[in-house]
């Protein structure tokens, strides 16, 4: 540092440091800093309350009416608790449509976690060659609109003309209806599904073994007898945390199934691929029973969200059963 | 310049109290060190003082102004931070400029001043680099000179050279003392450094769990701490608690055979030892005097270890009044470290006053008075 | 080392298995575009190739796809716009300033479920609520409703990258004298431009993508291309050809953002997934 005076401020000012923001200008800058606080966090929420606080209650008003719509007027007749006590009674599409998402859910995402994370493992330890062509084939189905996904399997599974039973032909096996045999519809659908989702799985599971720090699966090796041991002593334990959030948000969001189904079968033969959303958007769109159709809506919303609270409340519960093994 | 003054400054995180009510008082052009263990709370109350920690309670107050409720760039301030917190995407000037440019300050001003920091801290030629572009040592010159532009009341600094290597410390602990010395403001830094804190200010607040344990100049600090935390945390290797509780022998201190001269009469400590309550002694490893033969006053000590400094030499071993480290003067006698040895032994005594003793319970030094 | 070398080559063959079984149903899809109706019935792999289905497509009096496009890149890149810059202004506020807590947990924890619910319970009341005011089928229903579709998506990914900034770096900036929106333009935004790129993509795609609300809330002017594209699978008679071109058209922006963002997408996807 060579000799120099900073020194030339005016003298007997105490400090002259920065001349208009001086001291004892607080008030001004705190109301400003809460003024951009509301300015920045108001759009939000008003969209949240307005688009979907609002329409919860809305549901819940409209479940209680019986809607009749006639030349684009509708009549609201107050019927009470009735909606629900249809629902619950002499209902049967819907319950099949949820017992169908249910399975669909648990078959789906399990062969998904399966799938992803065994290739995750198998790209993980041997690597594999052309990384971001792969990376690119695999971000195909999770960026592609779905409707295009039922777009493309309906094409693939049609009857007539489609892909897979071109290749079946190839072999001399006879032509298989995949989407209009009531028995094998929604283990196509299910296919589908896991094709989709499978290469999300694998690229989640794949940068959670690659956080891992390889120091330790190193020291991990220095103590295993085989491959197995490995897998299932060390890479398991250590992944636990990303595969059981992973399981969670799958079969959340695959109760979110709608636009694949749309396309491939509509929810039939019969109720074969019905599923909970198609009930709510049949009910509500096609048959315009909008009152019935809100009363789906509401039991739909509130039993996903007990759901949702239940698993995080586990989940919690969980990790907290850890932590406290931890210390002991 | 400007004098800095905490009164019953209080914060805590939920329920866990960080900082118990405090007050201090920092004097205007004083470089003062904040210093402390981990988690002591030293950076929380530099953050405090800087405004970027709301307080539970009390004032702060500089040059008699109440800043409390200030914003933090409204205290006349300036921080520099541990990581030097550059901005990434502005050049070097640009970085220095900012908070001028914030502060709408005419556009000459801030070149010469901005020019008057960069040949002050010989970053000549750096003034269009991002900071991604430039050493440790540059980044760390950058951050001061993102503080001296703006010629503030107060400058604040967290950790500002832990983030360098130990050579390059050495060097700009003695630059860093020198612009504070040619600027004249007031400063707090922040260290877990003795070394630092001991060689750049001129007080020291020493902190343990948010309480302050002691406000002291290095000297007070080193040779008269006020408490057995204070003793253990400055001094290194750490000051010698003996296991044998001292004793009156007539007029005369001694904890077992090692006597313990004293020019006073310490009545404190009489009072304490005469009462019956628990009092342990306290010795640094540089104030021992030690022979290869027996002497007056002096305790056997069966050497366990030898380290050889180069200066020095510090030796390791337990006696009867409990495990001794003795720091050993080389200058007079160079073959004394190999002479001795792992199973030998060596004799040492403390030296006139340069003891502690402090109360077993409440940690107070008894031997000050 | 001869077992590892074989590990190898298997794991790496298993993975491009999985590869090609993404890949040909896809390919074999966007073949047919270039087919004719003939060629596609019969299943000729190398058929002579015809532009004739995108003109049947994009020109011909009978087809609105052309139109579909417009409409689905005015609503997506409409909607993407207000969410990126809602969800950053946001997303800074939460993770830098200390916002009252019932506040910050209200937001975060309607955004996290309303995420997880199933759009199609929330596209009724939407649909009763617009009709009632006479805006179905505008723009205006679609925009607004894709809007709070994906803002919860948008507000995380913008979290985690506005939590990634240095604390230090912000504090240096308050010290600095800037309030908090200073903060936000002159340091937040600049230094968050790249997780704005990222969410930007990821939005815009998923967008693109909505079919629940454009199917419900859409008319035939505001139809967007996934909507055509159900209506021709819907016809008794498909087009086989015009709705593989159809297809191909519709994931345009898709395989654009791989090609140019590939980094950004994974970025994003990662970013969305640890919550």
């Amino acid at each position: 540092m060579s000799a120099a005076s900073l020194h030339s401020r005016t003298a007997g000012k105490p400090s002259a440091g920065i001349p208009p923001t001086g001291r004892g200008g607080a008030p001004r800058k705190a109301r400003r800093n809460r003024r951009w606080m509301i300015f920045s966090l108001l759009p939000v929420v008003l969209f949240f309350v307005v688009l979907s606080v609002f329409p919860v209650f809305n549901l819940i008003g409209t479940s209680l009416y019986d809607v009749r719509w006639s030349g684009g007027d509708s009549t609201y007749h107050f019927i009470g608790l009735e909606n629900y006590r249809q629902l619950f009674s002499t209902e049967v599409i819907y319950w099949a449509g949820l017992r169908n998402t249910l399975i669909f859910a648990v078959c789906a995402v399990t062969a998904q976690m399966i799938l992803g994370f065994s290739m995750a493992l198998a790209v993980k330890r041997a690597g594999a060659m052309g990384r971001t062509l792969l990376t690119g084939i695999f971000l195909l189905p999770i960026v592609v609109p779905p409707i295009v996904i039922g777009s493309v399997w309906r094409l693939v599974l049609g009857r007539e003309f489609g892909l897979a039973n071109g290749f079946l032909g190839l072999f001399g096996i006879p032509p298989v209806d995949w989407l209009g045999n009531p028995d094998i519809a929604l283990a196509s659908v299910i296919f589908v599904d896991v094709w989709h989702w499978t290469p999300f799985v694998f690229i989640l599971m794949l940068a959670g073994l690659e956080a891992i720090d390889e120091e330790v699966l190193e020291a991990a090796r220095m103590d295993v007898r085989s491959s197995w041991q490995e897998i299932r002593h060390v890479i398991v334990p250590m992944m636990l945390p990303t595969i059981v959030i992973t399981l969670m948000f799958r079969i959340i969001l695959s109760f979110k199934v709608f636009d694949e189904v749309y396309l491939l079968t509509s929810g039939g033969p019969g109720t074969a691929t019905e599923v909970v959303n198609f009930s709510i958007y049949r009910v509500f769109f096609n048959q315009d029973r909008v009152g019935y159709g809100s009363a789906m809506a509401v039991i739909t919303l509130f039993g996903m969200t007990l759901a949702i609270i239940v698993g995080r409340g586990l989940l919690v519960r969980k990790r907290k059963n850890d932590e406290r093994k931890l210390e002991q | 310049m400007a004098q800095v003054t905490l009164r019953d400054v209080r914060k805590s995180y939920g329920k866990t109290e960080v900082i118990p009510p405090l007050n201090l008082e920092i004097q205007s052009g004083e470089l003062i060190a904040l210093v402390g263990p981990s988690g002591s709370g030293k950076s929380t109350l530099l953050r405090v003082i800087a405004g970027l920690g709301d307080i539970n309670g009390g004032t702060i107050t500089v040059d008699g102004t109440d800043v409390t409720e200030n914003d933090p760039g409204e205290r006349d301030m300036a921080m520099v931070f541990q990581s030097y917190a550059l901005y990434p995407h502005m050049t070097v000037a640009e970085n220095m400029s900012f908070a001028l440019r914030m502060a709408k300050v005419d556009a000459a001003e801030i070149a010469r001043r901005v020019a008057e920091a960069v040949r002050i801290l010989a970053l000549e030629g750096l003034e269009d680099r991002k900071p991604g572009q430039l050493s440790g040592g540059q980044r760390q010159r950058v951050a001061m000179g993102r503080a001296i532009v703006r010629q503030p009341a107060v400058f604040l600094f967290d950790e500002p050279l832990s983030n360098l290597d130990a050579k390059l410390r050495a060097k700009t602990r003695l630059e860093l003392r020198q612009l504070h010395d040619r600027l004249g403001a007031t400063s707090i830094f922040v260290t877990h450094d003795q070394i630092e804190a001991m060689t750049m200010a001129d007080r020291i607040v020493l902190l343990d769990h948010g309480r302050i344990q002691q406000i002291g100049t290095p000297q007070d600090i080193y040779h008269r701490p006020l408490n057995r935390f204070v003793a253990g945390f400055i001094g290194s290797p750490e000051i010698n608690m003996l296991t044998q509780p001292p004793a009156l022998a007539g007029d005369a201190f001694a904890a077992g055979q090692l006597a313990l001269p004293a020019g006073a009469a310490r009545p404190k400590l009489r009072e304490a030892i005469q009462a019956g309550r628990s009092v342990e002694i306290g010795v640094r490893p540089e104030h021992f005097s030690v022979s290869e033969t027996p002497f007056d006053g002096a305790v056997p000590v069966d050497i366990v270890a030898v380290e050889f400094t180069g200066q020095d030499a510090f030796v390791t071993g337990g006696s009867e009044i409990g495990q001794l480290t003795i720091r050993i003067d080389l200058r007079s006698d160079p073959g004394l470290s190999d002479r001795l040895s792992k199973g030998g032994n060596l004799h040492a005594a403390v030296m006139a006053d340069h003891w502690h003793a402090f109360d077993s319970e409440s940690g107070d030094c008894l031997s000050n008075v | 080392m001869k077992s590892r070398s074989l590990g190898r080559a298997v794991s790496t063959l298993t993975i491009w298995l999985y590869a090609a079984i993404i890949l040909v149903p896809m390919v074999w899809v966007m073949t047919n575009a270039f087919k004719y109706k003939i060629d596609i019935i019969t299943g000729t792999v190398f058929a002579p190739i015809t532009w004739s289905n995108f003109e049947a497509l994009l020109f011909s009096r009978q087809s609105n796809f052309a139109s579909a496009l417009a409409n689905s890149a005015i609503v997506s890149g409409t909607a993407t716009i207000v969410i990126i810059i809602m969800a950053t202004m946001a997303a800074f506020t939460m993770t830098v300033m200390r916002v009252p807590n019932w506040v910050r947990w209200s937001i975060l924890g309607w955004a996290l479920l309303f995420n997880m619910l199933p759009t199609l319970t929330f596209v009724g009341s939407w649909y009763l609520m617009f009709a009632s005011a006479d805006l179905t089928g505008t723009y205006f229903a679609l925009i607004t409703t894709q809007i709070v579709n994906l803002l919860p998506i948008a507000l995380f990914l913008m979290m985690s990258f506005m939590a990634s900034l240095p604390p230090e770096l912000i504090q240096a900036a308050r010290m600095d004298g800037c309030a908090y929106d200073q903060v936000f333009w002159k340091i937040a935004f600049p230094l968050v431009r790249g997780g704005m790129i990222a969410t930007t993509a990821l939005v815009f795609i998923f967008s693109w993508s909505d079919f629940a609300i454009a199917l419900t809330l859409s008319n035939s002017d505001t139809m967007t291309a996934p909507v055509a594209i159900s209506t021709y699978a819907q016809e008794f008679e498909i087009r086989y050809g015009e709705m593989a071109a159809a297809t191909l058209l519709t994931i345009v922006p898709a395989i654009t953002l791989i090609l140019v963002g590939q980094k950004f997408i994974v970025r994003g996807l990662l970013a969305g997934a640890v919550k």
